[in-house]
């Protein structure tokens, strides 16, 4: 064996303490419980967070559906006031006369 | 003794109980079992079932619009309205009921009463009720009205371009025009929803949830500009009704493109509330739908086929007999025209020679004296699919469109007299589409362009993707032809039966051709003698065409020919189409 290694050896603390904390059957049990019902909370307060988010998430998709139908509605509208009856049976049109004679520049 | 007999029954009774406990157990596991893991798919699926839905959600139907100078305006839009509906067994005083939706609906209380009692289960009060309408008719909060969210096609024109648009019926399923033509691409494809729910049975997004985003329908430009069309269908109304015509159609388009500019019909209707129509003709585009006799505005394509085949010149002349033997019947010119000799071709179309154009026939044919096959077959050729097209459809992206009818030279009924008949109009049936298509091709010296509407498709970035114009045959006549024969056509409007079309100031640039047809019998026994369908088909200018019109009107009840039915409306039409397009005068 060389003599580096020998020596690295030596010095190691082989010694180990034993543990005094024991642990019986009742008590893992209980800790195991614990720990599961922790994590149960948590998984549970996630999903309700998620849950919740949901909710908002389908109020704001009704409610974009509700601006678009709005918008629909302002461009039937818009399209009915445009229209070429709407302009004819304005008071604009209504106070326009006739072209006479049209002259054309050369 | 007896202490030791009670413990033996005491351990036996304990050994029932533990065996009763033992099967009692394994029956619980064996239940468990099946439930759980024989059974598991199914309770899967029942549960999912109890708290999810499957919904199909709607594809938004694509919008249509028309050309306005360099922009667009609606002329099909969607709307997202209410239905007001009512269970007649739940509403407990229809009279109190009907007083408070009249005061909200602006309806009379004694028509909601007679709709209260016309159904059992359901009954529709009203439709296309606006939104802040239909929030009055909520808060009303009566028992066994409902309301339900409704899509309807909305037109905001009215009736303008009725018939070359259509209409979407109650089912959402496009019908006649545009709307039935393109309605599976209008319509798009629905899409999926697999949503959980709530206690209310509202869907909650979730990730869970398996969703296929509907498809929207293409929305559409079309060529049809708005103003073209509003006073196309103003004169066409005030002609029919001056001429006390039973109906009529216009058309204008472009012969560079095919873009039809306006496709007009009267009488039309509001494809607002088309369900109000009696009668369902209207519905129809009689320019597209419509194959009629077309008399003698045929003679223009004939001479067409005599000059490209080189058999004649616009200054070729004939010995004009007034009337023309042709096997076993006589065919003669309109009433009134006399015999003479030396009559150029640009005379038979001037004053519409029957016997002229029949001349022309037995040219083709390379035989002066008689109609034989290889004219007919040319005839033919020039009529149909190698050339001008008609007896087939052109294509344009409408309903119902016709085909016409040319019959062939090599079948019985395509005989010499049908053939003779052919040349001015008679024996055969075209559209009015496909007569404008062919008086494009002679406008743009040759070219038959498909005719169409679309003008463009509105893609998903709502920019307009111009659709290109089809060239669909080059070449059907020389471009010598197509100038001789338009130099014809300008005499037929400067001396010709056209006359009633000259405007002045532009001498010489207006080109067309009258047609007077004679309605046949639905029997088939010959033709009415007091029914006539009078058409006048041009273009203008003829230096540098910007428009081939046509108007057509049936059964006029004034005496005469085209010229006076038909004619006025293209002169009124053409100048105005002048000062549209500021085409200034030449002279």
């Amino acid at each position: 064996m060389a003599t580096a290694a020998f020596t690295a050896r030596r010095n190691q603390n082989l010694y180990r303490q034993p543990t005094k904390l024991q642990l019986g059957p009742t008590s893992a049990t209980f800790v195991v419980i614990a720990l599961i019902s922790v994590l149960a909370l948590l998984y549970l307060n996630q999903i309700t967070k998620t849950n919740a988010f949901s909710y908002k998430l389908t109020e704001q998709s009704a409610q974009r559906d509700r601006v678009l139908a709005e918008k629909r509605e302002l461009q039937v509208e818009a399209g009915r006031l445009q229209s070429i009856e709407a302009t004819k049976n304005s008071n604009v049109a209504k106070g326009m006369v006739p072209t006479s004679q049209v002259t054309y520049a050369r | 003794m007896a202490r030791i007999s009670d413990t033996i029954t005491q351990r036996r009774r304990l050994g029932y109980f533990s065996v009763i406990l033992v099967v009692f157990g394994a029956v619980l596991v064996a239940r468990l079992f099946y439930l759980q893991i024989v059974r598991h798919d199914h309770y899967v699926a029942q549960a999912s079932a109890e708290h999810t839905r499957k919904y199909e959600v709607p594809a938004r139907r694509g919008e249509l619009f028309l050309r306005d100078g360099e922009g667009t305006t609606p002329i099909a839009l969607n709307q997202t309205l209410k239905l007001i509906y009512a269970d007649p067994r739940l509403v407990d005083n229809k009279e109190k009921t009907a007083e408070k939706l009249s005061f909200v609906l602006a309806m009379s209380k004694d028509e909601l009463i007679k709709r209260l009692n016309r159904g059992i289960e359901y009954t529709v009060l009203a439709e296309r009720v606006p939104r802040e309408t239909a929030e009055k008719v909520a808060k009303l909060d009566l028992k066994g009205v409902g309301l339900v969210n409704r899509d309807y096609r909305t037109y905001p024109e009215g009736q303008l371009a009725a018939q070359t648009v259509g209409f979407v019926n109650a089912d959402f399923v496009g019908q006649y025009g545009i709307e039935g033509y393109l309605n599976e691409q209008l319509a798009g494809k629905p899409g999926q929803l697999a949503a959980k729910t709530d206690a209310h049975g509202v869907p909650i997004a979730t990730a869970d949830n398996i969703s296929k985003l509907p498809e929207d329908g293409k929305s559409y430009v079309l060529t049809i500009d708005r103003n073209i069309q509003a006073k196309v269908e103003q004169e066409l109304k005030t002609h029919i009704e001056a001429v006390r015509a039973k109906s009529g159609s216009i058309v204008v388009m472009d012969p560079w493109t095919g873009e039809i500019k306006a496709m007009a019909n009267f009488p039309t209707f509001d494809p607002n509330t088309y369900s109000q129509v009696s009668d369902y003709s209207v519905f129809v585009n009689q320019a597209v739908a419509s194959q009629f006799e077309p008399g003698s505005g045929v003679k223009a394509f004939t001479l067409a086929a005599g000059l490209d085949q080189g058999k004649v010149t616009p200054d070729t002349t004939y010995d004009d007999p007034g009337c023309n033997r042709v096997d076993d019947r006589t065919i003669c010119n309109a009433a009134g025209d006399k015999a003479g000799r030396g009559k150029t071709m640009t005379v038979v179309l001037r004053d519409s020679l029957n016997t002229g154009v029949m001349h022309v026939l037995r040219l083709l044919g390379g035989d002066v004296n008689k109609i034989n096959l290889v004219g007919k077959k040319i005839l033919y050729e020039y009529f149909t699919h190698k050339h001008f097209g008609f007896g087939e459809r052109t294509g344009i992206e409408q309903a119902n469109e016709a085909p016409g009818v040319v019959k062939e030279p090599s079948n019985a009924s395509g005989n010499n007299t049908t053939y003779a008949n052919m040349t001015f109009g008679q024996g055969m049936s075209v559209t009015m589409v496909q007569m404008v298509a062919a008086m494009a091709a002679i406008a743009n010296g040759g070219t038959w362009y498909q005719p169409r509407v679309v003008d463009a498709v509105i893609g998903s970035d709502d920019e307009p993707q111009k659709l290109p114009a089809k060239a669909v045959r080059e070449g059907i006549i020389s471009k010598k032809t197509a100038t001789d024969l338009s130099q014809m056509l300008t005499v037929v409007v400067e001396r010709g039966s056209g006359f009633r079309a000259k405007i002045p100031g532009y001498t010489n640039q207006i080109a067309g051709k009258t047609g007077t047809a004679q309605v046949p019998r639905p029997d088939g026994q010959g033709y009415y003698a007091d029914r006539t369908i009078g058409t006048f088909v041009g273009f203008a200018p003829v230096s540098n065409p910007r428009f081939v019109l046509m108007v057509r009107i049936n059964e006029p009840k004034i005496n005469g020919y085209a010229e006076v039915t038909t004619v006025p409306a293209f002169r009124t039409i053409c100048d105005w189409l002048f000062k549209y397009y500021g085409i200034p005068p030449t002279s």
